[in-house]
């Protein structure tokens, strides 16, 4: 439409255009015309004039004379007769008037040259004159005038004297009718040819309007591409601009342009710095060969020659090659100015015009001879950690052994003693080494594990196995766990995932027995369960989905990947809680990763973690089971179980063996069940009673069942989590015909209630011993001399010591310490670092020296907060053989004390005690209690006379903080913080400690900005711990554990 | 151009066609008007200081030397002399008015005259002829019979300076046929008076 449009203006334009171009034509043509008429009777009349003046200049009587008349007549006629076309030719040319007068005139000289002469002929040809001269306006208007003046002339004179236009006077009526015939046959010519000629006005017209606007459109796009050339030009310009300022800027790199022949045409400020030559001096200089080294070249040469199978020598050495490849990227030894040489990675191009000719080449060289020395000094160390790499291998294949024989030794010996006759001290003893040497073991493999995928070299040993009963072997050994926990631990597999598969069933137990052990841990009410769903099979393999599920604590998000690296908790604080190195999930996801799989989790803090990992297994053609050949087909049963998931998986395991189970969530319901089956003449041949039940448990159900007699015929299998002390006496009593641990295997399920159906009598489950708790071991008594200035640290230091049976001496300072030192020897000293009068640091520098003079070594614990990086450099830096981070941990400070005292016997896991004293908050945003009592073994005595003394003391600390503050003295409230940052973190104070660590760090820089907010907020949460502790750990006459303080 | 320059360039236009109009009557006019009529006498005068022949008719023609009209007179005898041959005896008399130089009669009509074969030139020294035959008006024409009798007075052009069909020459011509005996025929002469008057009277 819009062409269109366009069109339909450019044609009525050019239409226009045309008028206007004819009308111009016109009027030029008239305006000449009339110009040339003008011009025309003025020489008509001159000549007339002249004419007259030479034939006839006087008329004569006798010898006298007069002007003649006739001069008179050619110049006042004549005059007459021009002056009116003149005037209007020169006032109003082109005008049509003008034209039309001007005929008129140009006819009448015509009248008077006739008359003049008498008529003659000859002279008539000056009318057919005129007309052809007034076709000059190409007007036929003008010819119609002229030649009705001429024959209005001739039938005038004709009549009245026709000699004066005929010459003769005969026909002076009729012939002025030849003659203007004469004059309509030459106007007949005229006025065609006006025509024609017009028409070719109105052609050349168009064609002129045509081309005006064809030179329009070319002088439009003549203008579009000037400005698009000038953009372009300026664009160009920019990028050269560019271009000249990054080759200048590209002060690292050399970049040299030649044309085709090799004639240096740019050498940049890199080149000039690389190479010593300055750019005026190379460019226009031919071939940068010159800075090669001739041998490189040489061999390039020959190689080139080889492959093109011609000589190639000169420049063409450095290029022949970009030819057949977009660039040709090599090496080379450059040479400098100076001769130095240097290695140089060097990329030529071809630079080509736009139709893909090449103009020339650029060279773009990188100084690589750091590049190449670091590349060596890589390989270099590549090689010395390959070398490390294998001799830590080694070195732990050695510890393997080594490691691993005397704890077999220590296990076994172990299990050999507990076999034996003991009395009930030494049974907990033996236990607390059989459990002490199963953790180390288990930390041992952790260790090597992770080792091995550090180091790659962890492979699978692939073996058919049956994936339910090696689920249900692996819960089973978390069984006991739970049960503990009184959680309960389920699992279930669908009758569609098939069963024998081959893999590394150790491997995928280890990560089973890690993802579920963690969810014991963090789960303090609930259960675990997990699930293994089929995905998606093929004739050779299977995708399973396997999930792990708790009711636990949960992850934050932020803290969901960093679960699964290695050395790494959700929170360092459960470290301290549950124990654990840090290791398990980061080796379980390698472990998975080499099955092909990936573990990843979904949790909610408060909600419970689920995680998950797919892994294909192909399956295992040889994987044979023992079939259980009993038919079970529609026997009914009776499942009576609190938990949901449980009764789910018992129904699906049921209806696999094509059984009729009933569902019964707890004892009364069941009986219910029952009741009305007999009353409908049914019964229940099987029941299967879960024993843990609120308000009435398995037993206290068969119990009730057994006083309905008519309810006796039905066979029961009590499933247990857990072996309570007496359970198996009961069992028996009860009639009870099996008891199965749970998690149940499916094949032990199957086969049990084959067996018992078929009156075959179950041996009951082995009875697991009861959960062992350590208890402190006695070994050499040490002499402890203790550095610290705060009270409450003192308190937990003394009484730690004092636990692990060791003496203690308390002293306030470094000073002190020195002078103890001096006075008494000790085994070990606990060193505080931040001291007043003489700090740890400098204490023990002193302590060093003195010792050099008497040849003796007194081990040196640093105890400090390990929030400042560097601390414990420092701290070993200035002489001491340890470090023990704040809040002072039993364990660790055992282990300490047994590493810098070679002690061995001191090494003992300590256990909390249960001391029936409890807290209960929900949160630990204040701070945690629970670990706090931990902390203290679990004595609520001792943590009671803890917040008594951080509450005596606290107030003096903070009133001289806000001196401090106020005093902006740096140094002190660096020493004050520190001191209430350690006597906070006791109580695993968190808002409170992070609060004094800001304080800290301002007073240790120097930096007061801001400190009067970090004081406050200090003082606001020590506010806050301080009424938690009053009302929660003083007043607090609680007999039960919990958790945290809000 | 507005009404009123159309006006005025009407009315200029006008005044000019009229004009021009009125000049070329004038012209017309001028042109057509005669010499003094000759007042010749019918028969050849006894005194006459010409020759008469006797054997044909006497052509007279007086012209004034100077006389532009003339030329068409001598054109329109040239023409006759090519009809008349031997038939008539023809004279040409530039008339000389007294105190003129002696060459003033020589002129181009004077060659012209010359010029045309058959006819005699001659000057008339103060009209002196021209007074006896009573010529008046250059180009008058008279013509005697062998007889010496006038049968032609007049002119031979249509007008002054004329040249073409006329009168006079028709009545020439005829005389050779000598249709018209018995009357003497006259026409209009057109051209300048041969003399003044005042040399008339002397």
């Amino acid at each position: 439409m819009a062409n269109a449009t366009i069109q339909l203006s450019n044609s009525t334009s050019l239409v226009q255009r045309t008028r206007q171009l004819i009308a111009e034509q016109q009027n030029h043509l008239f305006r000449q015309t009339d110009l040339l008429f003008a011009g025309l009777l003025v020489f008509e009349f001159l000549a007339g004039l002249l004419a007259a003046l030479w034939v006839a200049p006087y008329t004569w009587a006798g010898a006298e004379r007069q002007l003649h008349p006739h001069l008179w007549i050619a110049g006042v006629l004549g005059l007459t007769i021009i002056s009116l076309p003149v005037y209007l030719a020169w006032r109003y040319p082109g005008r049509c008037v003008t034209r039309q007068v001007i005929a008129v005139a140009q006819m009448a000289m015509s009248a008077l040259l006739i008359h003049l002469t008498g008529g003659r002929i000859e002279t008539h040809f000056h009318v057919f004159g005129s007309l052809a001269f007034l076709a000059f306006y190409r007007d036929w208007r003008v010819l119609v005038t002229a030649s009705a003046v001429t024959a209005a002339d001739h039938l005038l004179r004709g009549i009245v004297w026709p000699q004066s236009v005929y010459g003769i006077e005969a026909g002076g009526s009729w012939r002025w009718i030849e003659h203007a015939g004469w004059v309509i046959f030459e106007d007949v010519f005229l006025v065609l040819s006006c025509l024609r000629s017009n028409r070719e006005t109105q052609t050349l017209a168009e064609r002129q309007a045509l081309l005006e606007a064809t030179n329009e459109t070319i002088e439009l796009q003549v203008q579009q591409r000037t400005a698009e050339l000038k953009r372009s030009q300026q664009a160009l310009e920019s990028a050269n601009g560019q271009l000249a300022g990054v080759l200048d800027a590209a002060t690292q790199i050399s970049i040299i342009a030649t044309d085709v022949t090799g004639t240096i045409t740019v050498f940049n400020t890199g080149a000039e710095q690389m190479l010593g030559y300055a750019a005026g001096e190379m460019v226009a200089r031919h071939t940068p060969e010159i800075i090669h080294l001739p041998s490189e070249i040489a061999a390039r040469s020959k190689e080139l020659s080889f492959e093109f199978a011609r000589p190639i020598t000169g420049f063409e050495v450095l290029v022949a090659a970009v030819g057949h490849r977009k660039y040709e990227r090599r090496e080379w030894t450059f040479v400098r100015r100076d001769g130095s040489q240097f290695a140089a990675d060097l990329v030529v191009t071809a630079v080509k015009n736009a139709s893909g000719e090449v103009t020339g080449y650029l060279g773009v060289a990188e100084d690589i001879t750091v590049r190449k020395e670091t590349e060596r000094q890589l390989v270099t160390a590549r090689e010395t950690a390959e070398q490390a790499a294998r001799a830590k291998s080694e070195f732990l294949a050695n510890m393997s052994h080594e490691i691993r024989t005397p704890m077999n030794g220590i296990i076994g010996m172990t299990e050999l003693a507990l076999g034996t006759s003991l009395t009930p001290d030494q049974q907990e003893y033996l236990d607390t080494v059989k459990s002490s040497a199963d953790s180390l073991l288990r930390i041992i493999n952790d260790i090597l594990d992770f080792s091995k995928i550090e180091a790659g070299k962890l492979e699978l040993d692939p073996h058919p196995f049956h994936l339910r009963d090696s689920l249900a072997d692996t819960m089973r050994t978390l069984a006991v766990r739970a049960d503990e926990k009184h959680l309960e631990l389920v699992w279930h597999v669908p009758a569609d995932v098939p069963d024998g598969f081959l893999g590394d069933v150790g491997r995928l137990r280890q990560v089973l027995v890690n993802l579920v052990g963690n969810a014991i841990k963090f789960t303090s009410k609930g259960e675990v369960g997990v699930t293994v769903e089929l995905e998606s099979r093929s004739d050779s393999h299977a995708r399973l989905h396997f999930a792990v599920h708790d009711t636990g604590i949960g992850i934050p998000a932020d803290k969901q990947a960093l679960i699964f690296e290695a050395f790494s908790q959700a929170d360092t604080s459960t470290t301290r809680l549950h124990g654990g190195t840090g290791l398990g999930l980061s080796i379980s996801r390698q472990i998975v990763k080499l099955m092909g799989g990936e573990i990843a989790v979904q949790s909610e803090p408060g909600q419970g973690s689920t995680f998950y990992f797919r892994i294909e297994l192909p399956f295992a053609g040889d994987c044979e089971r023992d079939e259980v050949l009993v038919d079970l087909e529609g026997v009914a049963v009776l499942v009576v179980d609190d938990n949901d998931t449980n009764r789910r998986i018992l129904d699906g395991m049921l209806r696999g063996w094509k059984m009729l189970p009933t569902l019964a969530a707890s004892g009364t319901e069941a009986l219910d069940a029952m009741l009305r089956a007999h009353t409908e003449g049914r019964s229940f041949p099987l029941v299967l009673t879960d024993c843990h039940m609120p308000y009435m448990d398995g037993f206290m159900f068969v119990e009730e069942l057994k006083r309905h007699p008519e309810l006796s015929g039905s066979t029961i299998m009590m499933l247990t989590s857990g072996a309570p002390q007496g359970a198996f006496e009961r069992c028996h009593q009860l009639g009870i015909s099996a008891t199965l641990l749970k998690p149940i295997k499916q094949s032990e399920l199957q086969r049990t209630i084959a067996d018992i159906l078929g009156n075959a009598s179950r041996t009951p489950m082995t009875p697991v011993p009861a959960n062992a708790r350590a208890i402190p071991h006695t070994g050499p008594r040490l002499r402890v001399l203790l550095a610290e200035d705060n009270l409450v640290n003192q308190r937990i230091a003394m009484r730690f010591v004092e636990r692990l049976g060791h003496e203690i001496h308390v002293v306030d300072n470094g000073q002190q310490a020195l002078d103890a030192l001096e006075a008494t020897p000790f085994d070990v000293v606990l060193m505080d670092i931040q001291m007043p009068v003489l700090d740890g640091l400098k204490a023990t520098v002193a302590l060093r020296q003195r010792e050099q003079l008497t040849g003796r070594h007194t081990p040196v614990i640093a105890v400090t907060a390990h929030a400042m990086s560097g601390d414990r450099d420092r701290c070993l830096a200035a002489g001491m053989d340890d470090y023990l981070s704040k809040p002072i941990q039993v364990t660790l400070l055992a282990t300490a004390l047994a590493r810098v005292t070679a002690a061995q016997s001191a090494i003992q896991r300590v256990e909390p005690r249960q001391t029936g004293f409890a807290l209960s908050n929900p949160t630990e945003r204040v701070c945690d209690l629970n670990a706090a009592l931990e902390r203290v073994d679990g004595e609520g005595d001792f943590l009671k006379e803890l917040t008594q003394i951080f509450l005596d003391t606290t107030p003096d600390m903070l009133a001289g903080l806000k001196l401090a503050v106020e005093l902006a003295d740096a140094e002190e409230v660096y020493h004050l913080a520190h001191a209430l940052k350690g006597s906070v973190g006791n109580f695993s104070a968190h808002p409170s400690f992070g609060a004094a660590l800001r304080l800290e760090r301002m007073g240790r820089q120097g930096d007061l900005q801001g400190i009067e907010v970090a004081y406050n907020d200090l003082l606001s949460e020590i506010e806050k711990l301080c009424e938690v502790l009053r009302t929660e750990v003083l007043q607090h006459p609680a007999t039960h554990r919990s958790a945290r303080v809000s | 151009m507005k009404l009123a320059g159309h006006r005025v360039l009407a009315m200029q236009t006008t005044v000019w066609a009229a004009a021009s109009l009125a000049g070329l009557a004038w012209l017309t006019d001028y042109s057509s008007v005669p010499g003094v009529a000759a007042t010749s006498p019918v028969a050849w005068p006894q005194r006459a200081d010409l020759q008469r022949d006797d054997r044909q008719p006497t052509l007279l023609m007086f012209l004034h030397p100077h006389c532009p009209c003339s030329q068409a007179s001598l054109s329109e005898l040239a023409r006759v002399a090519v009809q008349v041959r031997e038939r008539m005896r023809m004279q040409v008399l530039f008339v000389q008015p007294d105190g003129c130089a002696p060459d003033w009669y020589r002129t181009s009509l004077w060659t012209s005259a010359r010029d045309i074969p058959g006819v005699l030139v001659d000057v008339d020294l103060r009209g002196h002829l021209a007074g006896q035959f009573g010529a008046k008006t250059s180009g008058q024409t008279l013509v005697y019979d062998r007889a010496g009798t006038l049968v032609f007075r007049g002119g031979l052009t249509p007008g002054r300076g004329h040249e073409g069909d006329s009168p006079g020459r028709t009545a020439v011509l005829s005389l050779l046929e000598e249709r018209t005996r018995g009357s003497t025929m006259e026409c209009s002469a057109f051209g300048c008076p041969l003399l003044t008057e005042r040399a008339e009277q002397r």
